[in-house]
């Protein structure tokens, strides 16, 4: 697109096809989220957070309506799982206001839950707070919102449905941008799981960018596991940010698992308000081509007794990129921390590239806190040993590599999901 | 079956083998005995096809087909095993996968169809009972926290399943236990038939109390200085290397 017709014009085609909604909430918050974007700019590589990952290829694609799918993609299904998918943008199994999960478990339009209802409140404030941080992304996200959900999940309640939305994109010609939103309350004592999935179908021809959006509360003695399972095409742009606040004594846990794109970049930042709190962030990055990973962490210890725990690991290969930058506040009255961060890389290739930089800000005096970040090759005397046994070169170096990124799947503990994620980095 | 004529290698510039001879026929098990530094490992390496051995002159020939030509995996293929002196421990890699691949590439590689999950399970835990080893090792992730003897069991193991024609044992029994010993004698003896050859390096004579050799050979300086039966190994027991080297002197 070009930059001076500006998102504006984008909008302006949107606003044509909306039929009747323009006085709906969700368009008054769509159209004060442009208001914002055009008073903002998009980060740059003079900011240190963004050194190593440029957004202009992005900003400046030729955006178009893409063309909408008309069946379901038959793919990627997680066994036993409550499949949403998403085609290009649109939701292919339209269910009209709440999808039941179970126990009270249930999910519903964002659009339509700000219209009525007794969460019109708690999205309000979500979507105010991140109207107030003016992102540019999130208030590009804001302004095309279209499908955005929200879970609820009623105190000490667990579903009995896996609910997992599936991001498709089908190769269509165009340039397209799809933005997702998914926003969570686990109220005391809940507990819930969300997978997304974002994979391609199709020639991989034109470039699309997925803007991804996520919030979740976690009230005391709750717990949140969200799993990212990305392949997406070679052409893909992908950013996504996720806040995340835990109250006393809860659990977040985060698996990532990116192995395509052309790039993509995760912001993943989570507010520690109680104590007692558990946070785990477990991420596997493997880039081949010319895919640029960057996984931007941040951990805010603001309180006493929390732990956190971070376990990052990719493959380069190719001219591949893999950025690491993961941040750990420690505040002075964080005293009792315990936060781990690790980040092991292996570079397999002459043109391939890690940047590292673990970042662990302490002010607390008595804390556990440790970090460490790796750099390597394959062991060669290893791929020696598989060799000699009659095991393939290629095979060898493939066994090796699924055992340096193994660690980290291995977390997952739903062999359903674990079994998924394998198929990725295969 | 293997031939190894005037074989020269060389390691970072250090000429380590000096025109080695020798030559095994199916069936035979010969002992290659020596002080260290003499070449011993390095020859079994050069044989399995590591790749920082130089090989600068001479050939090694088996089944008639020139060992030197074939990949690392293609010696396996044809039947070369070498039991490593210092087995790689390998995280994340489950032994019991670790050896379904190399069962299975195995077959590939000779055009047999590969074994289906079920049978080959079975035949690993037959021959880890051959071996003596606990099943619980197949799980764990390949040697790694596995103590000497235990390395090398497991390295019997991938013996006793590949059914090598060659095998190769680099000191196998440096480090180990009079039972772990046994052990790997016991795997030997077992797999030892009219076809089936073995090349034993050792630095001492204990282990061939167990395997009983046809051929001692000693390597002194890269060539080997004297080959005998099995009493030259008793002899050298005996006497040490000493005389050994007085004798690549003359």
């Amino acid at each position: 697109m070009v930059r001076e017709k500006g998102f504006s014009f984008l909008f302006g085609q949107l606003e044509r096809r909306l039929n009747g909604q323009k006085s709906r909430q969700m368009h008054l918050i769509r159209k004060k989220a442009l208001d914002y974007l055009n008073e903002v700019s998009f980060p740059s590589r003079k900011d240190e957070n963004w050194k190593y990952t440029g957004v202009k290829q992005i900003v400046e694609l030729d955006f178009q309506e893409p063309a909408l799918s008309v069946s379901k993609v038959d793919e990627g299904v997680i066994k036993g799982a409550e499949t949403l998918q998403i085609v290009n943008g649109k939701l292919m199994n339209p269910f009209k206001g709440v999808l039941d999960l179970g126990n009270g478990v249930q999910l519903f339009k964002i659009d339509e839950a700000l219209e009525d209802g007794t969460f019109a409140t708690t999205i309000q404030q979500f979507i105010d707070v991140i109207l107030e941080e003016k992102q540019a992304f999130s208030l590009l996200n804001l302004a095309f919102s279209k499908n955005g959900l929200f879970l609820y999940v009623p105190k000490n309640a667990q579903a009995t449905k896996l609910l997992h939305i599936q991001h498709i994109t089908e190769e269509c010609g165009v340039s397209f941008m799809v933005p997702t939103q998914i926003f969570g309350l686990v109220e005391q004592g809940g507990n819930a799981s969300i997978i997304e999935s974002f994979h391609h179908v199709g020639e991989e021809n034109s470039s699309y960018f997925i803007n991804g959006l996520n919030r979740f509360e976690i009230k005391a003695n709750a717990s949140l596991t969200h799993y990212k399972l990305q392949k997406e095409s070679s052409k893909a742009y992908q950013v996504t940010n996720s806040g995340i606040t835990q109250e006393r004594d809860s659990i977040f846990t985060s698996h990532v698992i990116d192995a395509g794109g052309r790039m993509v970049r995760n912001n993943l930042n989570t507010e520690l308000k109680g104590s007692g709190t558990e946070t785990n962030y477990y991420g596997v990055y493997y880039a081949t081509g010319d895919s640029h990973i960057d996984n931007q962490t941040f951990i805010d210890h603001a309180v006493p007794h929390c732990e956190s725990n971070e376990l990052y690991k990719g493959i380069l290969d190719d001219h591949g990129v893999g950025v690491f930058n993961g941040k750990v506040l420690v505040r002075q009255d964080a005293q009792k921390t315990n936060a781990y961060q690790q980040n092991s890389s292996l570079v397999l290739s002459q043109t391939a590239t890690m940047n590292a930089k673990p970042q662990l800000e302490i002010f607390a005096d008595d804390v556990r806190c440790s970090h460490g970040a790796t750099i390597g090759q394959l062991d060669e005397q290893s791929v020696f040993y598989l060799k000699s046994r009659g095991i393939p070169e290629p095979d060898a170096r493939k066994l090796l590599q699924n055992a340096f990124l193994g660690e980290v799947i291995e977390k997952i503990e739903n062999e359903v999901i674990k079994d998924y994620a394998e198929s990725l980095i295969q | 079956m293997l031939t190894i004529k005037d074989l020269t290698v060389k390691i970072e510039d250090k000429t380590i083998l000096r025109g080695l001879n020798l030559t095994i026929n199916p069936g035979e098990v010969h002992a290659i005995m020596g002080p260290n530094g003499s070449g011993k490992s390095t020859l079994a390496n050069v044989i399995a096809g590591r790749e920082e051995y130089e090989v600068v002159g001479g050939q090694i020939l088996f089944n008639g087909e020139d060992l030197l030509e074939m990949e690392v995996e293609e010696r396996a293929h044809a039947g070369v095993f070498l039991a490593f002196q210092y087995p790689v421990e390998i995280p994340g890699v489950s032994n019991a996968n670790f050896l379904k691949s190399a069962i299975n590439s195995q077959r590939t590689a000779r055009g047999e169809e590969e074994l289906d999950p079920i049978s080959t399970l079975k035949l690993i835990r037959e021959k880890a009972a051959l071996v003596e080893m606990d099943e619980k090792f197949l799980q764990r992730s390949l040697n790694e926290g596995f103590s000497g003897g235990e390395k090398k069991r497991n390295e019997m193991l991938q013996m006793a399943l590949l059914e090598p024609r060659l095998a190769v044992l680099d000191e196998t029994d440096s480090g180990l236990d009079i039972d772990a010993l046994k052990v790997v004698a016991n795997a030997v003896n077992k797999l030892r038939d009219e076809e089936r050859s073995f090349i034993v390096v050792t630095h001492y004579q204990r282990l061939l109390n167990y395997i009983v050799p046809d051929f001692v050979h000693v390597l002194y300086n890269g060539v080997i200085v004297k080959s005998g039966g099995k009493e030259l190994a008793l002899e050298l027991e005996d006497k040490g290397y000493e005389w050994v080297k007085e004798l690549a002197t003359v």
